[in-house]
């Protein structure tokens, strides 16, 4: 249908921050994201630096940057530490 | 008569029997028993303690310990090595728990001295300690909580192959390393070795840990190369601790054959809020 090529349809995703990653970043961040969001394309939408994840868990399992993200995703993210 | 056979007699003399639940009757060697005889025969704690698990009996200090480690586990962990790298803030720490646990034979090395940064969080660093060789703590700590336990030492930073041969014949390694410069080659040669290895690290409110078998992942493989978090975050004391008994378990339960809950896995946390996560590496 004309004027709906541009239709985009949303979800709801939920965020988890382990540690510090950016000021911005509160630990817990329930966003709409495009359908289809890969989960390394958060750091654009929350405004993080993609550098400051180690990695990314959904579940208990860990995931690549190019997981494509479905609804009611809980995406925990942990970033570099090796303090001791 | 041979020495052996009085220590044995006298070992004899003192055992006593108590009752414990599930595990009903279990030879005790009173403690004082164990230091009389060490001190009248000029024989080496660890000797002693020997020869008391031979004869199936438990020193009395792991009493407490026996309705989580019976007498057979108990007696492993006495014949057991571990090789620990580091003695900062998490080796501090680590290292009174395997030796109040039991663990026989311990290696640790470190060439660090104490500095004032170092009081917010280390168990062995102390207003006299500043300036004193970490390894020289861990050896007065050890000869202060539990003589039995043997201590080889080493006031040095390992490099290159120093890991391989640091580590070659322990049971378990245990990675206490601050920073991420030698964790890789560390896992490296744990690796190399055969052995398993359980690593922690922390920042700030957050720590991870996880036991590394040979030939499995790492969450330092996932680090980069840059410095981690914790030279803004800092690395306070709660974080400190909370790895430390999660790391500790782990070493206890891989030595004592009761198994790994963290292989290929890792145990995630964040005080702040008090998430805590067992994921999948």
């Amino acid at each position: 249908m004309q004027g709906y090529e541009y239709y985009f349809v949303f979800m709801e995703i939920k965020v988890i921050c382990f540690g510090y990653i950016a000021d911005n970043l509160k630990s817990e961040n329930v966003i709409d994201v495009p359908d289809g969001t890969l989960v390394g394309q958060l750091s654009e939408i929350l405004n993080f630096d993609s550098e400051k994840v180690a990695m990314y868990f959904i579940g208990d399992e860990r995931i690549d940057s190019d997981f494509s993200l479905t609804p009611g995703d809980i995406v925990k993210i942990f970033p570099p530490i090796t303090g001791g | 008569m041979g020495i052996e056979k009085k220590i044995q007699n006298e070992l004899e003399k003192h055992l006593v029997e108590k009752e414990f639940a599930d595990l009903g009757r279990v030879k005790i060697v009173p403690h004082e028993a164990s230091r009389s005889i060490s001190h009248n025969f000029g024989m080496d704690r660890n000797m002693v303690e020997g020869e008391v698990f031979k004869r199936g009996a438990v020193p009395e200090r792991y009493a407490r310990n026996l309705m989580t480690f019976s007498p057979e586990e108990q007696r492993t962990l006495f014949e057991s090595k571990v090789a620990l790298i580091g003695l900062g803030g998490l080796g501090g720490h680590l290292l009174e728990a395997l030796a109040r646990a039991g663990v026989g034979t311990i290696n640790a090395c470190d060439g660090d001295l104490f500095e004032p940064s170092n009081l917010n969080r280390q168990l062995l660093a102390t207003e006299n300690s500043l300036s004193l060789k970490k390894s020289e703590a861990a050896f007065e700590l050890i000869r202060r909580i539990n003589p039995a336990v043997f201590l080889d030492v080493h006031s040095e930073f390992l490099e290159g192959k120093d890991f391989d041969d640091f580590i070659a014949d322990a049971d378990v390694v245990v990675d206490c390393l601050g920073g991420l410069s030698h964790r890789l080659r560390l896992k490296e040669a744990a690796c190399t070795a055969g052995v398993p290895m359980v690593t922690a690290s922390v920042a700030g409110w957050a720590g991870i840990v996880s036991t590394v078998y040979p030939g499995g992942v790492s969450p330092a493989d996932f680090f980069g190369e840059n410095d981690g978090l914790e030279e803004v975050l800092g690395t306070p004391s709660p974080a400190i601790l909370t790895a430390v008994g999660i790391q500790s378990a782990e070493v206890l339960k891989l030595l004592s054959g009761k198994g790994s809950a963290l292989g290929g896995k890792a145990l995630m946390f964040d005080l702040s809020k008090l998430y805590f996560d067992l994921v999948s590496l």
